[in-house]
């Protein structure tokens, strides 16, 4: 349309959409006047008055009609159309009221659970980490897996030579978890920290809040006390001064130089992590060689660079290594997108929940469709007199959509408050096992699929009753009765199909929950190893000045657990450099005397190594199933021993008794006698060095699941605390308190807090937890998932028992005249309840096998979720199609007993 | 429902638009004049006639004043607008193109 028709157009088109009344009102005018004319001048020629009026309506082809089409012509006749249908839908919904609540409800729930579990999905899953580009980062380790570890950490020389030679890389940083005790301040606090490379920084690319970061000018040894404080810890600890800039702290009771503050944002290598400072050693400090391999490698690919391609670099640089080093026999290089290895172990759990969801849903909507066929067919005569007096068949189609989408944008709006509700309680719900739950929000990727679920199912479940306009047949629907038209079998025949969808699909929610039911309960069925009840777990990190010496760390520890012990009502305490789920690992080489020396360093055995005070058995509850426990004659002024775990002993021992057997935590010498050489020739060894220390196996003790409850269990080496002296062993002074205690374990916190401060002042204590606590939170993940996909199963158990007793109460009413003939002709009320129980059970009997093997087909994809139970199970599949049956005929007694009851005279003269 | 006229597409609107070029009429006078000039060769319902010209009205070809008609009873009357007579100055030149070409065509069948 050109501009002056469009500008002298404008007018009429304001006055048509702002003077809707009056624009009716001139049609209706212009129309009568058309009719009146059309009528005199047909009266003048001679017809009848009546005849004439008659006449000229029809001539104008129906004035309903053509006032619609001229209607159609005006403009925004959509946007006037869907006005008008939502105010008719909401006005039809509101006349049924319980119909309206219903449907509403389950889609509310429905949508409200996807919508919830997406913004899981999004925010754990598919964002990207929160980093610039963070599509290239990716985690680099050392392999070796001829000694069964595919990932290790990294020795800082392999990663100082991988990221100078490799071709695939922009940058690459190291860094490794580490902890200070922060002094000089009341109270001294513990804090997470992270030494790492100042290259770290190009990686992850992080905004200083305040200041600047280190440069690897502060990796040199002697300019290494600067510090990077996190914004949690500024703000907490200095109140958010900004003159903290070049101010020093006292870490670990040395003092270092703040450069910078870190936004709160910034949250590498852990969420707790507040203070970063640079991985520095001093020239010649065994930390900083090939053979110690502790530090965590990221790298930043650069662009259009694959990971395999980067693999493939990487595999070379390695190779050279190997080449060169022997320390480094077997080293190789494995990398992996950081996001996968971050998030990859959650995938299939949040997987599983979805489709679990997904399925609530389909369910949901399945329900919702049965009540909209239902209410169709009771609406079938106003349909029908709808369309005898003008309505176009479209137009209706579009007036029952816009209902159901009204019904889905309704159930849609409360399920993503329920959502909203649901995303901010995930903080509460205590651990569940997810990494970046902190990034879960319902922001605009999960509200699109919200939007999208509305359109979906508004779609999905108004379909059905769409198929029924097209039959509509004027002549013999308005002469039948409504109730009449009702049973009509294609009907019948499609809520019959949609009720074995939601048996079938509800079964497999039901399989599902059982299985993982079943599995946690053999989880904590299984022997730990340990006793987790009455015990109290804390670490404790001796650093700085007061504990140089290996005596002086020696000394703090007998203390500690002495006087620990001697508080009233402790059972026993102890020290050990590692605890069940405490998450630390430790190992060392592993020898036998007496068996062949292996021709590589490769090839020596490494073990689980711990070094444990004499009470740890006794207070972790732990079994010596052989031998003797240790106990404190075993110092340093006596031979020194050591106890074994069962699977040390059946590995290296498989058909011989290891106690008495002497070993050694260190290579044999012949593989190390260059580095016992240089390490005399530097003084670190006494000239006189004699060889490693051997020990003598004492004990075996029952296996400690100590990496988690459904993890294998390593070899493990245990030694005396006090026998772990110098030349070839310290004692740490990271360890864990292991107390056992006669009441509530909780109850001894401030004691035992109140002990240490006595002891050191400024040395804090951390992550005082129960042991039973650390045992739930290694269950947090699939505890949550067996409620998630049990409650989704609940939830489907209901919509089924209410779609049953639904449909069945609806076909009963349905039938009364049927079933009133029928009790006339001799029927007894028996007969009756068995034809509609038998209604009931023909759905049940088809829905349960679909179920059975739609689960014994998905089942195979959560397998690994399982833990010692088969995903095909009979047991389980038995009894919750047993449920399954049970409750759905349950739900068609109440239907099938009013069938009993009706009474053939008054179901009859009703009629 | 009625059907849409049986006319070539566009060719009421051109009818309309020639009819009001001569003077202001109400809608029942249009369709007495079509029925008038075109006889019964051209079958226009009045069922289509009201829709097209609602549609010319919103196109901007014409507008509508109500007045009082000759039997006192208010009518509403429509007229070409400027943009509407250069519509149809169009229209026609499009109709005499296609009809030209037609017959053209037409003719040499016959021959």
């Amino acid at each position: 349309m050109n501009l002056p028709r469009w500008i002298a157009a404008l007018p009429v088109r304001v006055r048509s959409i702002v003077g809707r009344a009056r624009a009716e009102n001139d049609l209706d005018d212009e129309l009568s006047f058309h009719v009146a004319m059309q009528a005199r001048a047909a009266h003048e020629a001679g017809t009848s008055e009546a005849d004439a009026m008659r006449r000229a309506r029809l001539d104008l082809g129906g004035v309903l009609q053509t006032k619609e089409r001229c209607r159609d012509t005006w403009p925004l006749r959509w946007a006037e159309d869907l006005l008008h249908d939502i105010r008719y839908a909401s006005r039809g919904l509101r006349r049924t009221p319980a119909f309206s609540l219903i449907a509403i409800t389950v889609l509310a729930l429905g949508i409200g659970a996807n919508t919830a579990l997406f913004s899981v999905i999004s925010g754990v899953l598919l964002r990207p980490l929160p980093y610039p580009d963070a599509n290239r980062l990716v985690r680099i380790w050392s392999a070796m897996p001829a000694q069964g570890y595919p990932r290790s950490g990294t020795a800082l020389p392999d990663y100082r030579t991988w990221r100078a030679t490799n071709h695939s890389f922009e940058e690459m940083g190291a860094s490794h978890n580490t902890v200070y005790n922060l002094t000089g301040v009341d109270p001294p606090e513990r804090l997470l920290a992270a030494r790492m490379t100042a290259s770290m920084w190009q990686v992850l690319r992080p905004m200083p809040l305040l200041g600047t970061l280190f440069s690897s000018d502060a990796e040199q040894w002697g300019h290494h006390r600067v510090v990077v404080v996190s914004e949690g810890l500024w703000k907490r600890r200095f109140g958010a001064d900004p003159s903290i800039l070049g101010r020093t702290v006292q870490l670990n009771g040395q003092p270092f130089t703040v450069f910078g503050v870190l936004p709160a944002s910034f949250q590498y290598p852990n969420a707790g992590t507040e203070l970063w400072t640079p991985e520095s050693y001093a020239p010649g400090d065994a930390m900083d060689s090939r053979s110690n391999r502790f530090v965590d490698v990221i790298g930043r690919l650069k662009p259009a660079v694959t990971v395999p391609r980067a693999q493939a670099d990487l595999a070379v640089v390695a190779a050279q290594i190997r080449q060169q080093f022997p320390e480094n026999a077997g080293v190789d290089a494995t990398i992996q997108s950081w996001r996968e290895d971050i998030v990859g172990g959650v995938r299939p759990t949040l997987l599983l929940l979805w489709g679990a969801v997904a399925m609530v849903l389909l369910i949901a909507c399945t329900n919702v469709a049965n009540l909209v066929l239902a209410r169709s067919l009771a609406r079938r005569q106003e349909l029908t007199i709808r369309v005898a007096i003008g309505a176009g068949r479209g137009r209706l189609a579009r007036q029952l959509l816009t209902e159901n989408m009204l019904l889905a944008s309704v159930g849609a709006i409360l399920g993503v408050g329920l959502a909203y509700a649901l995303v901010h309680s995930l903080p509460t719900l205590g651990p569940i096992g997810m990494p970046r739950l902190g990034e879960v929000r319902l922001d605009r990727v999960p509200l699109a699929f919200a939007a999208g679920l509305a359109v979906l199912t508004g779609v999905g479940f108004g379909v059905s009753p769409l198929r029924y306009l097209r039959d509509v047949d004027l002549a013999n629907d308005l002469k039948e009765s409504a109730r009449s038209a009702a049973g009509s079998t294609s009907q019948s025949g499609s809520r019959r199909v949609l009720l074995i969808a939601e048996v079938s699909l509800s079964l497999v929610l039901l399989i599902g929950a059982g299985l993982l039911i079943v599995s946690l309960m053999r989880l904590q069925q299984i022997d730990p190893g340990f006793r987790s009840d009455h015990v109290l777990t804390a670490s404790v990190n001796l650093a700085g000045a007061r504990y140089q010496k290996h005596e002086q760390i020696a000394l703090f520890v007998r203390e500690l657990i002495d006087q620990v012990a001697m508080l009233p009502g402790v059972e026993a305490a102890a020290a050990s450099t590692g605890i069940p789920l405490g998450r630390t690992g430790w190992g060392k080489f592993f020898n036998i005397d007496g068996r062949p020396v292996p021709s590589s360093l490769a090839q020596v055995p490494t073990v689980e190594y711990r070094q444990v005070t004499p009470a740890y058995f006794q207070a972790l509850g732990a079994t010596v199933s052989r031998g003797r426990a240790f106990t404190p004659d075993d110092d340093a002024q006596r031979p020194r021993v050591a106890i074994v775990n069962e699977t040390l002993a059946t590995r290296f021992w498989p058909n011989e008794d290891p106690i008495g057997s002497r070993v050694s935590a260190a290579p044999p010498e012949s593989l190390i006698a260059d580095e016992i050489a240089g390490a005399i020739a530097a003084g670190q060894l006494p000239a006189d060095f004699q060889g490693v220390p051997r020990l003598t196996i004492v004990g075996i003790v029952r296996d400690v699941r100590e990496r988690g409850l459904d993890r294998e269990v390593a070899p493990t080496l245990y030694v005396p605390y006090a026998q772990a002296v110098p030349p070839n062993e310290d004692p740490s002074g990271s360890f864990f308190l292991v107390v056992r205690t006669a009441t509530d374990p909780v109850a001894y916190r401030q004691p035992i807090e109140a002990l240490v401060h006595r002891l050191d002042p400024d040395l804090p204590i951390a992550n005082v937890q129960t042991l039973e606590a650390r045992v739930a939170e290694s269950l947090a993940r699939r505890r949550f998932a067996m409620m998630a996909l049990g409650s989704f199963a609940g939830v489907a158990l209901l919509l089924v028992v209410a779609g049953m007793y639904g449909v069945m109460s609806y076909l009963v009413t349905q039938r009364r005249r049927e079933f009133g003939v029928r009790i006339a002709l001799g029927a007894t009320p028996r007969d009756l309840l068995g034809l509609v129980l038998s209604q009931g059970l023909q759905i049940t009997a088809i829905g349960i096998p679909l179920g059975l093997l739609t689960a014994g087909v998905l089942s195979q994809f959560a397998a690994g979720q399982l833990f010692e139970v088969e995903p095909l199970d009979p047991r389980i599949y038995g009894a919750t199609a047993l449920v399954m049956a049970a409750v759905a005929v349950a739900a068609c007694a109440l239907p099938a007993l009013s069938a009993a009851r009706l009474d053939p005279a008054m179901t009859l003269r009703q009629e | 429902m009625s059907k849409p006229s049986d006319l070539v597409q566009g060719t009421l609107d051109l009818l309309i638009l020639k009819i009001l070029a001569l003077e202001p009429m109400h809608g029942w006078a249009i369709s007495q004049r079509l029925r008038q000039i075109s006889g019964d060769a051209l079958q226009v319902s009045d069922g289509s006639l009201y829709p097209a010209l609602h549609k010319l009205e919103q196109e901007g070809s014409i507008k509508a004043q109500w007045r009082t008609s000759d039997l006192g009873r208010r009518a509403k009357f429509y007229e070409l607008t400027r943009p509407g007579r250069k519509q149809l100055e169009l229209e026609r030149a499009n109709w005499e193109r296609l009809s030209s070409a037609i017959s053209a065509v037409v003719k040499l069948r016959q021959a």
